[in-house]
């Protein structure tokens, strides 16, 4: 379930030209952790795009990790629930730079809106 | 996401800043201004002076910061000491999202240094008068001429701190025939001759803030003044400019509460009768007011940090949005989101509770508290004003109800 939805969020990324303006500079590892069932991602953001989506922890030294429930990161990587708003009531945990958490919510905007 | 409830060391020093400023001048000449109807010239100075009339200007551009929790601080703790001084403030720090957004690098240098210099007052002239609340619908244009612009039609309701600022920021629209909603922003200087104040400022209360109608018609503006590209000027008005404001204003409201409880309590204390030698705070019916009134006050407080600790998230997306040159695109029509709404419903929340704190605070005091000149009096006076402010109480209970109903927005109405 969460892997086609990421698979789908990777297609939708990279066909939007607003995002590749936003992501400009951006290169983390986002790494998201399933804490119902032992599943981990890592979504490779490189030169303005999704390089990569690996069904493995892939360190690097600048990563943002997302922890949540399956149906949690499913609804937030397909446009059904606000990043911002599930970090707000505790749905999901986030760990890394400030500004990489701006980013994921600006870019849960662009493809989605409030 | 910072959800932690502590201040940042830079949030805690500008409180104590600004807490110092309203008890050594503020608090002192509060009166006066009230009783006089006087412009606080001098508490502007002096706050200017400390470099606090930046607050808003983000460090990059050589201002203090543009945290809004810090803002909002300041705010709480002018409005303690001067009602009237914390309501210009708020008015000019509307201004500023929008200036240092805006501003191209010869902008900066004129518009805004003499503002992080402490030396212009601005006020933000939103309301205009056949529209009212209706932020979101101007009916002042613009006319693009060959060697200035001229505004025209613009009747701005209630502008605060006429004829002491220095700039008003004007968002009118783009031509005679354009939407509503599709604006071009001026910073238009006081000192132009064809800007027209209505009469003599003589309110209920805030009395000190100098809040005239101001006619902008045949208004020649320079060239250099016309502030960024259309297209992002409502989303900034809606998404950046209101939302400081509301939180602004229920924080001013707050600050009038708090003084008026503070008064009351000071009151209740002192007040001995002579029969039984007991204190007024002895008398049960009391407590619940005191208590009731602490409630009211610290529920109000903790929402607006709340929302404030949202937006300077909220900002930061915003800023990245402008930079790509998205902002139109992504936040043109999410001034109906819940974050928004929420903020609203703050604005309503702090001002009922001010009218309805003031009012015990007068109940408690008894016949002192009626008596013109004394502080309670004084903020049951200045709290009436907040409900009726623009966007009023009123408007934002039917866009809520809107909300919850699944029924179109007003500004949605109103282009059709």
């Amino acid at each position: 379930m969460l892997k086609n939805t990421l698979l789908d969020f990777q297609k939708q990324v990279n066909s939007n030209s607003k995002i590749k303006k936003i992501t400009k500079n951006w290169n983390p590892h986002i790494i998201i952790k399933t804490n119902d069932a032992p599943k981990i991602f890592t979504v490779i953001v490189n030169d303005s795009k999704i390089s990569a989506l690996l069904e493995t922890h892939k360190k690097h030294t600048h990563e943002l990790v997302i922890e949540g429930k399956e149906n949690i990161l499913t609804a937030i990587f397909n446009g059904e629930l606000n990043p911002a708003q599930a970090a707000l009531d505790g749905k999901l945990a986030i760990f890394g730079d400030h500004k990489d958490q701006i980013k994921l919510d600006i870019i849960s905007l662009v493809l989605w809106g409030g | 996401m910072d959800e932690s409830i502590a201040f940042t060391t830079f949030q805690s020093e500008i409180k104590e800043k600004a807490h110092t400023l309203a008890n050594t001048y503020l608090a002192v000449t509060a009166e006066e201004i009230d009783k006089e109807s006087k412009f606080p010239q001098k508490n502007i100075k002096h706050i200017g002076k400390s470099g606090l009339l930046s607050l808003g200007i983000p460090k990059s551009k050589g201002g203090i910061g543009d945290d809004v929790l810090a803002t909002i601080l300041a705010l709480e703790e002018f409005a303690t000491g001067c009602a009237s001084t914390a309501m210009s403030c708020l008015m000019h720090y509307s201004t500023l999202p929008v200036l240092s957004t805006l501003v191209n690098k010869e902008q900066e240098k004129t518009f805004l240094q003499p503002i992080i210099d402490g030396k212009w007052l601005g006020s933000a002239s939103m309301s205009e008068a056949g529209t009212g609340s209706r932020l979101w619908h101007m009916n002042g244009y613009v006319v693009n001429k060959k060697e200035h612009y001229t505004i025209q039609n613009s009747f701005k309701s209630f502008c605060t701190s006429n004829n002491y600022n220095n700039y008003y920021l004007v968002p009118v629209k783009k031509s005679k025939n354009s939407k509503p909603n599709d604006l071009s922003m001026f910073i238009v200087s006081s000192d132009i001759k064809d800007i027209k104040v209505i009469g003599k400022w003589d309110g209920m209360g805030l009395r000190g803030t100098s809040s005239n109608p101001v006619y902008f018609n045949d208004c020649k503006v320079p060239k250099n003044c016309r502030l960024g590209k259309s297209k992002n000027i409502f989303p900034l008005l809606m998404c950046s400019v209101l939302p400081l404001y509301l939180v602004g204003l229920s924080t001013v409201y707050l600050g009038i509460a708090q003084k008026a409880y503070n008064a009351a309590l000071e009151h209740v204390k002192k007040r001995v009768y002579s029969d039984d030698r007991k204190s007024a705070a002895e008398i049960e019916t009391v407590q619940r007011y005191v208590g009731e009134m602490r409630i009211q006050i610290s529920l109000v407080r903790e929402s607006i940090h709340k929302q404030c600790k949202l937006l300077n998230n909220f900002n930061e997306i915003l800023k990245e949005l402008y930079d790509s040159d998205l902002l139109a695109d992504v936040i043109g029509n999410l001034q109906g989101d819940n974050f928004f709404l929420d903020i609203a419903q703050i604005k309503v929340s702090a001002c009922e509770m001010a009218i309805n704190v003031t009012n015990k605070a007068v109940q408690i005091c008894g016949g002192a508290a009626y008596v013109r000149g004394h502080v309670v009096e004084r903020c049951f006076r200045d709290a009436r004003a907040g409900s009726i402010m623009g966007p009023s109480d009123d408007i934002i209970k039917v866009i809520v109800g809107k909300k919850e109903l699944g029924l179109p927005f007003p500004w949605e109405e109103s282009y059709e």
